[in-house]
């Protein structure tokens, strides 16, 4: 590993230690003002000095998670192999990322409304699901970035034709994939009203694909810049034919399903906001997962 | 019938050549050159060829039709 993706490394590891000490110090902070603050008791005084230190604490958390992608993307392009663990804790901490500066929104919500004497229950859930992402990403990122440090280099021989990168982008568009599919159940079974899911569901559409079109951009940009083309070889353009048709076969059949599905009896109001994420995301996890399937369907020496 | 080939075995004999340098002379990843030597991957005619010359050998002399 170079000093510099080392340096890298040790200085996120550092902001994570932190991280780890600022998300659960917003959690006990959030813990004592919810029950507070849903039931219109909280003294402005003390939650106006709470939410400066979580304030405080997000930012760290915000430095922490941009050391961490850069250093495990830098990483990523650099060394001949990737893994489950750092494909997953760039795409969850990708995410992350995004859900701290929803975090600034939310809070600031949360104060506007209630203020104005309104119930902020769903602003705290949303915050507490968040959290909840930001300790799987320090988790998962923590991880990653020590086992990089202490990971040897392999071979240095040169590699003309990318297969990291390719690997990496369709194993991010299974987790992307899984994630808004998860995602999109659970808000169907919640109940959350419509005019809630029309604010919610695009952005957390486009947050959910974040990790994947971060991936597809920088797989484009190295195709771009490399002097070697055509950037995929005839196995990898027959694997993704072959799973292009298999998308296809599936999400042609559902589609039809669920047109006619908005007309039946059961559909519930939030499916108006849900059917286009639900196929988004059911066409992203096929076509990611067949193509891995035919991509990996041998083992490594 | 399945397409049979010779590659693991010229590599070894040609200065033990890695799979990734075999790659870098024919175009292709690393894992298209393994699917091929496991045969899980037919090349093509094209690649084929590439591969044949990069050996200095015939096609039949590196791959071969293997009978049900």
């Amino acid at each position: 590993m170079s000093r510099f993706l080392k340096s890298l490394h040790l200085t996120a590891l550092s902001f994570g230690f932190l991280a780890v000490v600022a998300v659960a110090f917003n959690l006990v902070i959030f813990s004592i003002l919810y029950p507070q603050v849903t039931q219109l008791l909280a003294e402005k005084p003390v939650w106006e000095t709470y939410g400066v230190v979580a304030a405080i604490n997000i930012i760290v958390i915000a430095f922490y998670q941009l050391f961490s992608e850069i250093a495990l993307l830098a990483h990523l392009i650099s060394q001949k192999k990737t893994s489950t663990l750092v494909v997953a804790a760039i795409a969850v901490g990708i995410i992350s990322s995004l859900m701290v500066m929803g975090d600034i929104s939310l809070l600031s919500d949360i104060g506007n409304e209630y203020e104005a004497g309104l119930q902020t229950r769903g602003e705290w859930w949303i915050l507490f699901s968040s959290y909840g992402l930001h300790v799987a990403s320090l988790v998962l990122g923590l991880i990653a970035l020590f086992r990089n440090l202490n990971q040897d280099s392999g071979s240095e021989e040169p590699i003309l034709k990318d297969e990291v990168l390719f690997l990496s982008l369709i194993s991010t568009g299974i987790i992307s994939g899984w994630l808004g599919l998860l995602g999109v159940v659970g808000a169907l079974a919640a109940n959350i009203p419509l005019w809630m899911m029309e604010r919610i569901v695009p952005m957390l559409t486009i947050i959910i694909l974040s990790p994947f079109l971060v991936l597809l951009l920088i797989w484009l940009l190295r195709g771009i810049i490399s002097s070697v083309k055509p950037g995929l070889d005839e196995k990898q353009l027959q694997d993704l034919s072959t799973a292009s048709l298999w998308t296809l076969v599936i999400t042609l059949p559902t589609m039809i399903v669920f047109f006619g599905f908005q007309y039946s009896p059961l559909a519930k109001e939030s499916w108006e906001a849900l059917w286009l994420p639900l196929l988004l995301f059911l066409s992203l996890t096929s076509f990611s997962s067949f193509t891995m399937r035919y991509f990996r369907e041998y083992r490594y020496n | 019938m399945e397409l049979g080939n010779n590659l693991k075995r010229l590599r070894f004999e040609q200065d033990n050549i890695s799979q990734q340098a075999l790659a870098n002379a024919v175009g292709v990843t690393r894992l298209t050159i393994h699917s091929i030597e496991n045969s899980k991957f037919n090349p093509s005619t094209l690649l084929a060829l590439k591969i044949s010359r990069f050996f200095g050998l015939s096609l039949e002399e590196i791959f071969f039709i293997v009978e049900d």
